[in-house]
């Protein structure tokens, strides 16, 4: 069927087809300049801030010996890993557009997009356990089986649970989003699949 | 096209070069893909800002105009892909002026059928329009294969997909 199509002529014409928009010059050049400079300086932020974190890992280790400390030290370690991965994994490779292949680039944000989502549901899931903690400690405190004070009732009741339901809500409507860019993306990579 | 020789200017001013050169493709692409002006102009400069990001590694480029589409191609799709724009709009008044609107008035059933294939081309799925965009600009399968990194034998049948698709969309809208 394609084949009856004068293809040919078509893209003549198309050639023939010109556009009122113009070139690039020297501003533009500069400004191309600054930003990639800004994007680097973003980089070099991003790691020094995961070298600071690991610097008040290893301090917390030191100046807090326990438990305390060691959870506070595992998690700013985490935090410091996962900022560097995400600088270097993330950042770095998405910006060099020539390394990829149209079809892998929709995939690769296939894949962060489902990462992001699931992110989003396991924070979701946390503020929804906290709130059940602020529901445990009432009962705890209503059955007399514990003493827990009545400012750490009133923080979890007053600060920490209104602010979960706020986060929870807000996230869904992340979540929301979120899923529709998959499904889009999902279709996008569909399509892709099927030429190859 | 005129040659450029690559070793006697600097990566950027090849960059300018090799885009002035190009610019008349480049915004036939960009119209192609984006129908909103201002989202459009954010891509253009997108797509320019890779560009100088690679200039060095595309003044290096065998064939630095397969390079410049693979970059503006790329940069295009992941547009696309962040943006959930893909979803496709009439031709607005903007882009019916920006495709040349002081031709003269026996030229207009011509712009009339250029108008109707760029419709039919921002219609097309997302693949289709890669290929059809590469084709248009008279690429040949290789060079296609090489900027969307597929092989040759995948390149064919994208394209023939995409042509069918192109002759039905302009034939029955």
């Amino acid at each position: 069927m394609a084949d009856d199509f004068d293809f040919a002529a078509l893209a003549k014409k198309w050639q023939q087809q010109t556009t009122a928009d113009t070139a690039p010059g020297a501003e533009d050049l500069a400004q191309a300049s600054r930003r990639q400079r800004k994007q680097r300086a973003l980089m070099y932020f991003e790691w020094l801030s995961a070298v600071v974190m690991e610097i008040a890992a290893v301090w917390l280790l030191v100046a807090i010996p326990g438990w305390l400390g060691y959870l506070s030290a595992a998690f700013l370690m985490l935090g410091a890993i996962s900022t560097f991965y995400v600088s270097r994994q993330v950042h770095r490779p998405i910006l060099a557009y020539d390394n990829w292949s149209s079809s892998g680039l929709v995939q690769f944000r296939r894949r962060t997009c489902q990462l992001s989502l699931r992110y989003y549901r396991y924070i979701q899931f946390s503020c929804a356990a906290l709130i059940l903690f602020s529901a445990l400690l009432w009962l705890l405190r209503w059955w007399q089986l514990t003493e827990a004070s009545l400012d750490l009732l009133l923080f979890y009741t007053l600060l920490v649970s209104p602010l979960c339901l706020v986060g929870i809500y807000q996230l869904q409507q992340k979540i929301r989003l979120k899923a529709a860019e998959l499904q889009q993306l999902s279709a996008l990579a569909k399509d892709f699949e099927q030429g190859e | 096209m005129t040659i450029l020789d690559t070793n006697a200017i600097t990566p950027e001013a090849f960059l300018l070069q090799l885009w002035q050169q190009n610019h008349q493709a480049i915004s036939r692409t960009l119209l192609a893909a984006e129908a909103d002006p201002a989202a459009r102009q954010d891509l253009k400069q997108d797509i320019f800002m890779a560009l100088h990001q690679s200039a060095v590694r595309l003044q290096a480029a065998e064939n630095p105009r397969a390079y410049l589409f693979r970059i503006m191609h790329n940069v295009t799709v992941d547009h696309i892909a962040r943006a959930q724009r893909y979803k496709w709009q009439p031709l607005d008044e903007h882009i019916q002026q920006t495709l040349l609107d002081d031709c003269p008035s026996e030229q207009v059933d011509e712009q009339l059928q250029n108008q109707q294939l760029m419709l039919a081309v921002q219609k097309l799925s997302l693949a289709n329009q890669q290929v059809i965009l590469l084709a248009l600009e008279d690429l040949d399968a290789a060079e296609i294969a090489d900027i969307l990194q597929i092989k040759q034998g995948a390149v064919r049948v994208r394209l023939n997909r995409a042509k069918t698709e192109l002759m039905e969309l302009m034939q029955h809208g």
